[in-house]
């Protein structure tokens, strides 16, 4: 630049960074192939879940995903080593001890921790640092955007619903003489365990991806989260115990929580929740109330990322 | 012209009667414009139009009405195919803190189309041309705020584009920076063969580095030219003098020269229309007879800012009665 000479008479420039010099080795152009969507969305996919754990972030972010994912598959370690104690006395099946059909109840807390706190996360960073004009001006749809993030956070989920179940099958199978018998007992499992952890997984992931995606504030986010999976419970628990009339009772199927226990009560084919019990409500209704709240999240999320301003 | 095919082959970029509303607001009012390849400067005041039309060339904008045709591409229903070739750098700072450049380059590049590996490879060229070194692999959040605009040109041209569209790319920096940027985006140009239009209200940046402008206000055409063209000399010859200057107007209309009102030191010079002619001789002469201390005796350019006096409109307007044709 010859102007820069002219400038010299001005105050003198600070001195360039030795950063911002330009190392002089040539461009090189591309002519290979140029994917598209089905790649751009493996690619958000795949950054949304490693997000979702803490993978490639600090080691503070790992935290969280680390304890949701822990503490469930500890539990079923811990049913395990007690089967394990009880048959030494002889004790072949501890009927006490939770097992497939119990890990919801136990697993879902974690997993409301886990979605309450990185849906926010995958959602609210780009609004707030407006880093959805960059991802909107690539290779893909606002919609791949918007289920890439669904399928995320998903996938997430059902990791931390499965692990449970999967200690549990590999922990009956090691345990017992009669190897193939439990297998079959443990296969016969696996359809309500895939059923129901994947209704719960795309329902929890979805209500919270929804929240996310309206409040750009990741504490308020969070907080709006953790209301919504808790406080329609206080509700339905009041609702019922006032017994203001047969229609009152089918509150229970606004609850997400509720109608996820239903659900999963449906898939295994035992009792419901106390709280159902007392609405007396089919737990059809509630896997029914669970697949509509799933694919309801969808739409609404995919339709706000239609219209979001980028 | 950077590219001497440009009249037998498409426009990079063909707008035609384009309308856009942002409800009562009309932000684009029937623009109709070609862009052939180079680096374009789009200049316009604050909400004169650029964004909004940077926005639909890429497809994040459906426009109201007219036609938009980029690389062959209708952005509106060819979004994801085209924006494997455009890289876009918006006006304002779009980059998550808690990740590293090398690590959002490399899904950009991945987001627009290139296989994994090829985008970890490019990502380290481009972070390279862009001037980042070790601090590539630290997060932006510690950046400063010329180093992320240095990420954010990266970012854009990750994938080899053939159109890059920058908006206001050197806002935020300071004047070393801006420097620094404009050489980058020069070079970006030129070496690396990209088509580039740049949006800026600045219009010594954009006389800095384009050689094609395309101005619009109020989201319409006010002119697109070769910058050669805006900076031309004009037809008046100023004439100062250190004292006279009554006696130099009366004789110089004396001897038929038109005189022009208007600026410049008021009793000091004189601006004299040169209809065609080379009168110099005639000046001097009066000059001489009249025994006047003649300071200087100047052929006007035209200076972008000019672009935008009314005065200099008119004229441009009626001069060229066909606006956005380049060919």
């Amino acid at each position: 630049m010859t102007t820069g000479a002219d400038r010299l008479t001005a105050p003198p420039p600070p001195p360039p960074a030795p950063a911002g010099s330009i190392y002089d080795i040539g461009y090189r152009g591309y002519d290979g192939p140029r994917l598209g969507r089905r790649h751009a969305f493996a690619t958000l996919f795949v950054g949304g879940l490693r997000a979702t754990f803490g993978l490639g972030r600090s080691g503070r972010a790992k935290i969280i995903p680390a304890f949701c994912l822990a503490l469930p598959a500890l539990t079923a370690v811990v049913i395990v080593a007690m089967s394990a104690f009880a048959s030494r006395f002889g004790i072949s099946d501890l009927a006490v001890l939770p097992g497939h059909p119990d890990m919801a109840g136990s697993t879902g807390t974690f997993v409301v921790i886990l979605v309450a706190v990185q849906a926010p996360e995958l959602l609210g960073r780009d609004v707030r640092y407006r880093v959805l004009s960059l991802y909107f001006s690539r290779a893909l749809l606002r919609v791949d955007y918007a289920l890439a993030k669904l399928a995320a956070l998903t996938t997430a989920a059902l990791v931390v619903l499965l692990v449970p179940h999967v200690i549990l099958t590999i922990g009956a199978v090691l345990l017992t003489s009669d190897v193939l018998g439990v297998l079959g007992r443990e296969a016969g499992f696996w359809p309500a365990i895939v059923g129901s952890t994947v209704v719960m997984a795309v329902a929890m992931a979805g209500v919270a991806l929804v929240i996310a995606a309206f409040i750009a504030r990741r504490a308020y986010a969070t907080v709006a989260i953790f209301a919504v999976f808790i406080v329609p419970a206080i509700i339905v628990a009041v609702v019922l115990a006032l017994e203001l009339g047969a229609a009152s009772r089918y509150i229970v199927l606004f609850d997400v929580g509720t109608a996820i226990d239903a659900a999963n009560a449906w898939f295994f084919g035992v009792a419901p929740t106390e709280v159902w019990k007392i609405a007396s409500v089919p737990v059809a209704f509630g896997l029914v109330a669970s697949i509509v709240m799933a694919i309801g999240s969808c739409a609404i999320l995919v339709q706000r990322y239609r219209t979001i301003v980028a | 012209m950077l590219d001497p095919n440009a009249g037998t082959r498409p426009p990079l970029i063909r707008v035609e009667a384009l309308t856009k509303r942002f409800g009562g607001i009309v932000a684009l009012d029937a623009l109709t414009l070609d862009v052939a390849p180079g680096i374009v400067g789009l200049v316009g005041a604050n909400g004169a139009g650029k964004s909004t039309l940077l926005k639909i060339l890429l497809g994040l904008l459906a426009p109201t009405s007219g036609r938009v045709e980029v690389m062959g591409y209708i952005p509106e229903t060819q979004g994801t195919l085209l924006r494997r070739f455009v890289g876009y750098m918006p006006e304002h700072p779009a980059l998550p803190p808690d990740v590293s450049a090398t690590e959002f380059v490399a899904q950009a590049g991945r987001l627009s189309g290139l296989p994994a590996k090829v985008a970890r490879e490019r990502t380290a060229d481009v972070l390279r041309h862009v001037g980042l070194a070790e601090e590539r692999y630290r997060a932006i959040g510690g950046y400063s705020t010329g180093m992320r605009q240095r990420v954010q040109l990266a970012q854009a041209i990750v994938h080899d584009p053939r159109l890059l569209l920058l908006d206001e790319p050197t806002n935020g920096l300071d004047p070393a920076g801006r420097d620094e940027m404009l050489g980058l985006i020069r070079r970006t140009g030129t070496e690396f063969g990209i088509a580039i239009v740049l949006a800026s209200h600045l219009l010594g940046e954009i006389e800095e580095v384009c050689d094609h402008l395309v101005a619009i206000d109020g989201g319409r055409l006010l002119r697109s030219a070769p910058m050669a063209d805006f900076t031309a000399e004009t037809g008046i010859l100023t004439v100062e003098v250190e004292e006279g200057r009554d006696a130099l107007v009366a004789g110089l209309a004396a001897r038929g020269l038109r005189i022009l009102e208007g600026s410049g030191v008021p009793d000091r010079t004189v601006r004299i229309a040169l209809d065609g002619g080379a009168p110099f001789d005639v000046v001097r002469d009066t000059v001489a007879d009249l025994g006047l201390p003649l300071v200087r005796m100047e052929r006007g350019r035209h200076s972008l800012e000019d672009l935008f006096r009314d005065d200099v409109l008119a004229e441009a307007t009626s001069t060229r009665p066909v606006p956005g044709a380049r060919a």
